[in-house]
């Protein structure tokens, strides 16, 4: 099924088209793929521009705030004597100024907060801050570690600076807390991809900053994500992967300085929105693809029934009508260019040169027929006239034999001894005349009077021909020796007159003086020309030989001793027509055998007879025919 | 043989062979009445006594009829036909004397429900043999159909 399904021309067709198609569908998704390679590096690239650009901005911030926590420490210290005052002026410049410092005191070095801005970020209890005590004791800069303030839970950096009175001594110390939220601020006047995140996040993977939605991100834990450990083993540079919100997106990192490669700023891009263009422009050259394919399919349905399928059917029904025997069937379409117009040229000639060779079998056939007719109508002819030519031929001979015969019954004493021989002789010759001419009518009733082929036991038929002779035989005193003889699918008829003909003659040609000697051989022969059959019965030949004694003949004569009417003796040595071989050698010619002889003067003869085993054609003739012929 | 006279009706178109048939068996001594048609179409005047066989006196009815096959107007093979088919006449024995010793002749003859088939022989003293035994057998041997 599947087979004839791909067997049709036209299911073909199509596949050749596919086939085709198939390469450039290769080649679209081979650039779909190059370009969106290059997509993401280029989009990977930006990322990592804005990530440098945002920890840029960040450090350039905290390099800012320590100019600024130097500028205040030495506004507020003791030398002028205002460090009581320092809230008020702050909260202002700050809230206004600076609003992503989220907290902001002074304290002395007894952790009593001298001034503070935004209580709510400032820690209780200094006593037990590290960063404070870290403070305390430095003689410069402390920056805290990024972390998330226990009071806010916001994500921050606390940055301090001691505070010294006009002896240069420590006498507290100012300290500044830098919201990281402030990352969302930069994220979203940065003019980020749309969908893109910015994190802040330490090595321990806390979520310090969260873009957008920091409220539910920051303070918590980083979900473990291979992004996450790329980040921490690469420290800077892009990856690809599932970001906070399991979307699949571009990532680019770096650490922010000064924190010891523990905190890492990462922005991630989502495939979807840096892939837009290219999945954009595959789709479109899929879409057009395909539009172009099914186009093509189209062409090769429409084209392949127009310049093929419409051709080849048309051959095809030229084709079953030229095998239902209409030879006059032409394609019509040899004018065609190219392959199908020559296979249409030479399917045409092939018809017409079929049609040729028909026209040329039926006038061969009509000749024939012609002929066979004309055969037949003289053979017709000529068994009318041997029939007529013998009853007519007959009937005055009768009336001449038995006048004659009356003649000599009622007047024979009227007539001297010499009138009394012509009549004899005029007798004798008349009976000659009725051999002839019975033999006449035998010879000519072979081919055209003969019974349908039946089996036939030569034995039996040599003892009917023996007990027929037998008073030649007798009177002869000869010796007649048979051996067993086959069976056959013969005209039983025929080959009694066969072997009767040859038998007499063995008889009838013995020397003077010696009784005849006659020997009747026969055995099977397989055929020389099928040595591969031979088994076969239907290859099988009967070879009888008939041998005598007898005077025999110099073979010179033996091409004329089987025509009709030829002698080799006078009637007054040897009686008969000369026609007793004649009708043997047509009884064996029907028979489809050979007949031959081999003799020399005084050294007698022998006659071998070949007849085929069987005869078939005749049997089955025969096998409805026997009812009309009863025997006798 | 003193037996009354069997009536003979010959059908032969050949004078001579009349001739001759009447020379055996007055020559064998055959006590017979002999009648002669000459073709197969007054073979069948005869029997069905049409035109000039209407008188019986004239005509009687045949004992045996000796029918030659090769006649002219209509042969003796046609005749037999016509009598094998018509049951009235089919009880009158016919012998065959004819040229013809055709194995099919023979075949077709007894056929058509013929007695006997003789083909005419060469010599007149043969022909005497064969009128005196269709007399000795007609005459005495077989019982004849009633008149």
């Amino acid at each position: 099924m599947i087979r004839n399904i791909f067997s049709s021309l036209r299911v073909r067709l199509i596949l050749f088209v596919l086939l085709a198609a198939l390469p450039a569908l290769g080649l679209t998704l081979y650039t779909g793929l190059e370009q969106r390679k290059q997509a993401a590096a280029e989009a990977q690239g930006d990322a990592l521009s804005l990530v440098h650009f945002v920890t840029g901005n960040h450090e350039l911030i905290i390099e800012n705030t320590r100019g600024f926590l130097i500028a205040l420490s030495h506004s507020f210290s003791s030398r002028y004597g205002q460090l009581d005052q320092c809230g008020e002026v702050f909260s202002h410049l700050l809230e206004t100024h600076f609003p992503y410092y989220s907290a902001f005191y002074i304290a002395d070095l007894n952790a009593n907060i001298l001034c503070s801005m935004k209580t709510g970020d400032t820690p209780d209890d200094l006593d037990t801050c590290e960063h404070y005590q870290n403070l305390v004791h430095a003689q410069g800069f402390v920056t805290s570690q990024y972390h998330i303030c226990h009071n806010t839970g916001k994500g921050v950096i606390a940055i301090g600076y001691p505070v010294r009175d006009k002896n240069d001594q420590v006498e507290g110390v100012i300290n500044v807390s830098l919201d990281l939220a402030w990352f969302n601020q930069m994220a979203s006047d940065a003019h980020l991809p749309p969908g893109s995140t910015l994190t802040v996040i330490d090595k321990n993977g806390s979520i310090l900053a969260h873009y957008p939605d920091p409220e539910n991100w920051v303070g918590k834990l980083m979900p473990e994500n291979p992004v996450m450990n790329v980040i921490l083993s690469q420290k800077e540079g892009t990856t690809q992967g599932l970001g906070t919100d399991n979307q699949p997106r571009l990532f680019a990192f770096t650490p922010i300085r000064g924190t010891d490669n523990s905190v890492f700023v990462s922005i991630g891009i989502p495939e979807n929105v840096a892939f837009a263009e290219v999945n954009q422009t595959t789709t479109r050259n899929l879409v057009l693809l395909g539009i172009v394919t099914i186009l093509a399919l189209g062409a090769a349905w429409f084209l392949g029934e127009v310049f093929v399928l419409r051709q080849t059917k048309t051959l095809m029904i030229t084709t079953e009508r030229l095998a239902a025997g209409d030879l006059n069937a032409r394609t019509e379409i040899a004018h065609l260019p190219g392959e199908i117009g020559q296979l249409a040229r030479a399917f045409d000639e092939m018809a017409e040169s079929l049609a040729r060779r028909e026209e040329e079998r039926s006038q061969a056939e009509r000749s024939m027929k012609e002929y066979a007719a004309n055969l037949e109508r003289s053979n017709r002819d000529l068994q009318d006239f041997a029939n007529i030519a013998s009853h007519d031929l007959q009937e005055p001979l009768r009336k001449i034999q038995v006048f004659s015969d009356l003649l000599q019954m009622r007047y024979s004493e009227s007539l001297d001894e010499r009138g009394q021989e012509y009549l004899v002789r005029m007798q004798d010759a008349a009976r000659r005349m009725q051999s002839l001419i019975q033999d006449l009518l035998t010879y000519s009733r072979i081919s055209t009077r003969g019974q349908p082929f039946a089996t036939v036991n030569l034995n039996q038929v040599i003892g009917e021909v023996l007990s027929d002779l037998v008073l030649p035989i007798e009177q002869s005193a000869a010796r007649v020796n048979v051996e067993p003889l086959a069976t056959i699918e013969a005209d039983a008829t025929q080959m009694h007159q066969l072997l009767q003909n040859l038998i007499s003659n063995a008889l009838k040609f013995h020397k003077h003086g010696q009784p005849p000697l006659v020997s009747i051989r026969s055995k099977i022969l397989e055929s020389p020309g099928a040595p591969g059959n031979g088994s076969s019965a239907d290859q099988r030949t009967c070879q009888i030989e008939i041998s005598d004694n007898g005077i025999g003949f110099d073979d010179k004569y033996l091409d004329r001793i089987f025509l009709p009417f030829e002698r080799l003796h006078g009637h007054s040595e040897y009686q008969g027509t000369g026609m007793g071989l004649a009708i043997c050698r047509k009884i064996v010619e029907r028979h489809g055998g050979s007949i031959s002889a081999q003799s020399s003067p005084n050294q007698g003869a022998t006659f071998i007879v070949r007849l085929p085993v069987r005869n078939r054609q005749g049997v089955e003739e025969h096998e409805h025919e026997t009812d009309h012929h009863p025997a006798g | 043989m003193n037996t009354k006279p069997i009536t003979i009706l010959l059908a032969e178109d050949d004078e001579e062979d009349r001739y001759l048939i009447g020379e055996a068996l007055d020559e064998g001594r055959v006590p017979h009445r002999l009648y002669v048609v000459e073709n197969g179409e007054q073979l069948l005047d005869y029997l069905y006594r049409r035109g000039k066989y209407a008188d019986v006196e004239q005509w009687p009815v045949p004992d045996l009829i000796l029918l030659d096959l090769n006649m002219p107007r209509k042969d003796g093979r046609e005749v037999l036909e016509e009598i094998r088919l018509d049951p009235e006449l089919s009880s009158t024995p016919i012998v065959v004397l004819t040229t013809s010793s055709a194995e099919e002749d023979i075949v077709r003859s007894y056929d058509q429900g013929v007695s006997g088939f003789v083909t005419k022989p060469v010599t007149f003293r043969e022909l005497m043999d064969v009128m005196k035994s269709i007399g000795t057998y007609w005459g005495k041997t077989s019982t004849l159909p009633p008149r």
